[in-house]
């Protein structure tokens, strides 16, 4: 298998009103890429486009916008996963040999519908993701003893990190009285504990090892991945509730292809669309021992979504898994200016769909 | 898909049954995950076991609903509970099923006093 390494990334403003066109949201990161770039855009092989939004033919659109003619043009739509499933998508053509560069691209706006499974029946009429996710809180205060406290402070951190963000839709501080007091949506759940879903779009451009050799001085590479697809509907993943088992068995094969563990983790970007999801990935990625993800928080780890993560920088769906990918890199190759964690050498990537249902987890490292 | 809607706008709950390894499939399906033969709609009993619950206040007029998980004969939904006392492993029973005006599916449940 070939290396594959991103060469460099973007990420627009995560904003909650915008005038451009899905199609010019997403152009704008890959703008800012092929500006700086040294490879022409004829050399581009393939644009994957990731997003919810139904628009059709987005890809080929986008190409054309941009003035590319790949081999490969098409969107995937994976959800709140879309990002990072497209990152493997483009990273499997290079990796077989059948592309040796790859624009991908996530975009999203926000009345996107991208966040509810609309066909997941089981859900009843509790279909929005605040109610699996109050489920899943309340059953590991149950088990483990976590508290609110807890799940208040990964808000309080991750919205403290979005300050230095100058991406991030939330750019002021809050406390833990603020989250606490903040209106039950849905117990434990409080409005402060969930993310908003906002305009954005970032890019990523994979490139085979001879040509990141040739075009870029830092190129960071994709040194494991994993992704599993569990189920669609909320009733084949409720049965554990403590855990999510797709990002558990993602990370562990994507662990075994890096040949690394999680100890060797400098910096990681983690799904916290609700708060109760980054306490469940720090055990899934086995960061801590299971039920020690409430205890994990208290020790204020600066390097676990040092971006602001979802609830600091809002989350337009198809957007996301590309822009914490970025984030990795921007921090491996030490260009994240007031936010940069030091040492860094091994970042990792966790993200999620629906409920869990679906998980892909990315390691990249410098060597 | 279609035939459950038609049923659960008649106020019916059905899944389907594997007509071959009799599993059930549950969201329902005209074939069967496990073995891929041909399933057939039935009704099951309407007991089942809450396995966890919360309050919801995502409504307008920011009333307390209870809803949870609740095992229904093997397979897993999500409805909402009218209890005045709600716990773990309680006996529930479905009391209702439809579509709302709002064109959403629900499941309202109640306690269960019978032998399931």
């Amino acid at each position: 298998m070939r290396k594959v390494a991103v060469a460099s990334y973007a990420t627009s403003n995560f904003v909650r009103n915008i005038n451009s066109s899905i199609f010019e949201l997403a152009c704008q990161p890959c703008l800012d890429i092929l500006k700086d770039s040294r490879l022409g855009r004829d050399e581009v092989d393939a644009v994957l486009f990731s997003s919810c939004s139904p628009e059709q033919y987005s890809s080929a659109i986008i190409s054309e916008m941009l003035g590319i003619k790949p081999k490969i043009a098409y969107r995937m739509d994976n959800l709140c996963n879309s990002g990072t499933n497209t990152i493997v998508s483009g990273m499997s053509y290079i990796a077989a040999g059948l592309c040796d560069s790859v624009l991908v691209v996530g975009a999203e706006k926000a009345d996107s519908k991208a966040n509810r499974l609309e066909w997941d029946i089981t859900r009843g009429s509790f279909i929005s993701p605040v109610y699996w996710a109050a489920l899943f809180a309340k059953a590991h205060m149950q088990k483990y003893g976590t508290t609110e406290e807890q799940m208040a402070m990964v808000s309080v951190k991750n919205r403290k990190n979005a300050i230095k963000n100058p991406s991030a839709l939330f750019r002021k501080p809050v406390t833990l009285e603020d989250v606490l007091s903040s209106r039950k949506i849905a117990d434990p759940i409080k409005l402060l504990d969930c993310c908003s879903t906002c305009n954005g779009s970032s890019a990523l451009l994979l490139l085979s090892e001879n040509k990141a050799k040739r075009l870029c001085e830092n190129p960071v590479w994709i040194k494991g991945v994993g992704q599993r697809t569990n189920s669609a509907s909320f009733s084949k993943t409720a049965y554990d509730l403590s855990s999510i088992s797709a990002a558990k068995n993602a990370a562990r094969d994507a662990f075994k292809m890096a040949r690394l563990k999680p100890k060797d983790m400098d910096i990681a970007e983690v799904h916290d669309a609700f708060s109760i999801l980054e306490i469940l990935a720090y055990e899934d990625l086995e960061f801590v021992d299971k039920g020690e993800g409430g205890k994990f928080v208290e020790q204020d780890h600066l390097s676990i979504n040092p971006r602001g993560g979802i609830l600091g920088c809002g989350h337009p769906v198809g957007a996301t898994g590309v822009a914490q990918t970025a984030e990795i890199v921007k921090q491996l190759t030490g260009n994240a200016g007031q936010r940069q964690i030091k040492p860094c050498n091994n970042g990792l990537v966790h993200n999620l769909a629906a409920a869990g249902t679906s998980a892909t987890i990315i390691i990249l490292g410098v060597n | 898909m279609t035939d459950f809607i038609d049923f659960i706008k008649k106020g019916e709950f059905r899944i389907t049954i594997c007509l071959s390894c009799r599993k059930k499939i549950w969201p329902p399906s005209s074939f069967c995950s496990y073995c891929l033969s041909k399933t057939k709609f039935r009704k099951i009993k309407n007991g089942g076991i809450l396995r966890e619950y919360v309050y919801s206040y995502r409504n307008p007029d920011y009333q307390k609903i209870t809803f949870g998980i609740i095992d229904l004969s093997g397979i897993l939904l999500i409805g909402s509970i009218c209890a005045t006392t709600v716990y773990r492993g309680m006996k529930v029973k479905m009391t209702s099923c439809g579509i709302s005006p709002d064109g959403k599916i629900f499941y309202h449940f109640a306690p269960s006093f019978e032998k399931q």
